[in-house]
């Protein structure tokens, strides 16, 4: 052990050691380039991509103000509606009213024992091939009713063949037919009954 | 003051939680100023640089610290001070028991005669305390003195880490290499302008003795007698050629107060001193150590300066830095001392 002899107070050693500043100034720096370069490459990366897209969607604004400042071309634009609207819709009443006798006709010649209590005919519309003017129809028809006398289905099948028959029904053009009893009952008392339902899907002739 | 800014920030230090790692000791006498720059390596020091300026005086501004650190390029940021006064007050006070918890501090400025213009240390080996008188190492210096040395030290941007007199730091040293052992040993320390004198008891310190001759003195007075220049008188000092016994006579105060101090350990401590061990940059001449051994009339026993230093210095200790002895161990007993706990 030594003695102390020293006039002055000893500098507190522990307080003078540090981590070299330097260390710290040269990790911020290395922290602070990284980050810079990365921030860098990914907007870079960012903006060629958002060149691309801008150049894959690119609006030519030119052609579309040429379009529609041009007389000519403003009415070549009524045109194409006229046409893909309101004829579509004229021509699809009168299909309609067209199909209307035959089954009109069809049912007539239906079996007496078969009475009809609703029918349902809706046009859905299908997609048509590109470019056409007008697209083809495709219709659902609903039929309900009921069937008196002990052979149901025959009746049912009979009548089915009707509606697919080539000169009075529809033929070909019928895509689906799907008949669904919902009850049979009363052959007990002698007078059956068959509730049934009918969905068929054809498209225009 | 942007200069001052910049002395705060820790980098420009070089320290740990052991103390510092490059140290600048300047040791002011009033000749000259000795400066050594020392590095640590690991458990030892190596010396980077010495250098002998002029007198360090603090009324000159040519002579300041700050000045000394421009011209001569001294690159430390920790500074450690040792006085080599030609008076120093280094006693060994043997203060009663009781008094140590009580008023140690009153105690020893009664002891040492000082008032408030001077400061005083102390400090005492804790494992002696067991003893009913307790023997305190006492220095003192005046105060505006201590003051004065730490504010040069501060406008030269350094970090001020101890004041020693040079007979305290030859105390702390002897104390290390004198160990346990005999009953009693004796350590003669010679140097240039002063000398130190300690009697040791089982490793502990009883008489402390400081001298304002060196071996200095003795060429000058070689010079004046045969008429030699300095350098001349150097070879023949340290080479042995030439008997300079007569020139010796005019020491016989310095060797007389030596067979005083023996006297005293042998009367009032009940001990003989058989050998002297001599060290020191003025051991070196055989012709000193033999006027030595002629006048006390004990056994001397020439202890090498590189010896000593080994355990602690890197690397050889030659000659010229021999004589920068207590800039040296001073740097070793602040460096090295956080090391050791």
């Amino acid at each position: 052990m030594s003695l102390d002899l020293s006039f002055w107070e000893p500098p507190d050693w522990k307080r003078e050691t540090r981590v070299n500043p330097l260390f710290w100034v040269f990790v911020a720096v290395v922290i602070g380039v990284g980050g810079l370069s990365i921030g860098l490459t990914v907007a870079l990366q960012r903006a060629t991509e958002l060149g691309a897209q801008h150049d894959m969607y690119k609006i030519d604004m030119a052609r579309i103000s040429a379009q529609y400042n041009g007389v000519e071309k403003s009415k070549k634009l009524y045109q194409s509606i006229e046409k893909g609207v309101l004829l579509n819709l004229r021509e699809r009443v009168a299909r309609r009213r067209a199909m209307a006798p035959t089954l009109s006709k069809l049912f007539k010649m239906v079996n007496d024992d078969i009475v009809f209590d609703a029918l349902s005919l809706k046009g859905v519309e299908t997609v048509g091939q590109k470019g056409a003017s007008i697209k083809s129809m495709r219709y659902s028809l609903i039929v309900s009713g009921t069937v008196f006398g002990t052979d149901s289905e025959d009746k049912l099948s009979e009548f089915q063949q009707l509606f697919k028959d080539e000169e009075q029904g529809f033929g070909e053009s019928m895509l689906s037919s799907e008949v669904t009893q919902i009850d049979s009952s009363g052959e007990e008392s002698g007078v059956a009954k068959t509730v049934f339902t009918i969905k068929s899907e054809f498209k225009e002739k | 003051m942007l200069k001052k800014i910049l002395s705060n920030f820790e980098w420009k230090r070089s320290a740990d939680k052991f103390g510092p790692k490059r140290l600048v000791v300047f040791v002011v006498n009033s000749e000259c100023t000795k400066v050594v720059v020392l590095n640590r390596c690991n458990d030892k020091v190596v010396i980077e640089e010495t250098l002998m300026l002029p007198k360090w005086d603090v009324e000159n501004p040519e002579t300041s610290l700050a000045a000394f650190k421009r011209d001569y390029q001294i690159d430390a940021h920790y500074c450690s001070v040792v006085l080599q006064l030609d008076k120093e007050q280094v006693r060994v006070l043997n203060v009663p028991r009781n008094d140590l918890r009580d008023n140690l501090g009153a105690a020893v400025f009664e002891l040492m005669g000082s008032d408030d213009s001077q400061a005083v240390v102390f400090d005492y080996d804790e494992t002696q305390a067991s003893t009913a008188v307790v023997p305190v190492f006492a220095a003192s210096l005046p105060l505006d003195e201590a003051e004065g040395f730490r504010e040069e030290v501060v406008d030269a941007l350094m970090q001020p880490v101890s004041l020693d007199l040079s007979t305290s730091v030859i105390l702390n040293f002897v104390k290390k290499i004198a160990g346990g052992g005999e009953d009693y040993s004796s350590f003669f320390y010679v140097g240039d302008v002063s000398s130190v004198f300690v009697v040791f008891r089982k490793g502990s310190p009883v008489l402390v003795r400081h001298f304002g001759t060196g071996y200095r003195h003795v060429i000058e007075s070689i010079c004046q007698e045969f008429g030699f220049n300095e350098n001349m008188a150097l070879d023949t000092f340290f080479t042995n050629s030439f008997d300079f016994s007569t020139s010796m006579r005019r020491f016989t105060p310095w060797f007389h107060q030596l067979g005083i101090c023996m006297d005293y350990v042998e009367r009032h401590l009940h001990g003989r001193v058989r050998t002297m061990n001599v060290y020191g940059l003025g051991s070196r001449s055989k012709f000193f150590c033999d006027s030595l051994q002629s006048r006390i009339k004990r056994e001397v026993n020439v202890l090498k300066t590189s010896d000593l230093l080994a355990d602690y210095v890197e690397g050889e200790v030659d000659d010229a830095q021999a004589e920068f002895f207590i800039a040296i161990i001073t740097a070793v007993e602040v460096m090295l001392g956080g090391l050791s706990k």
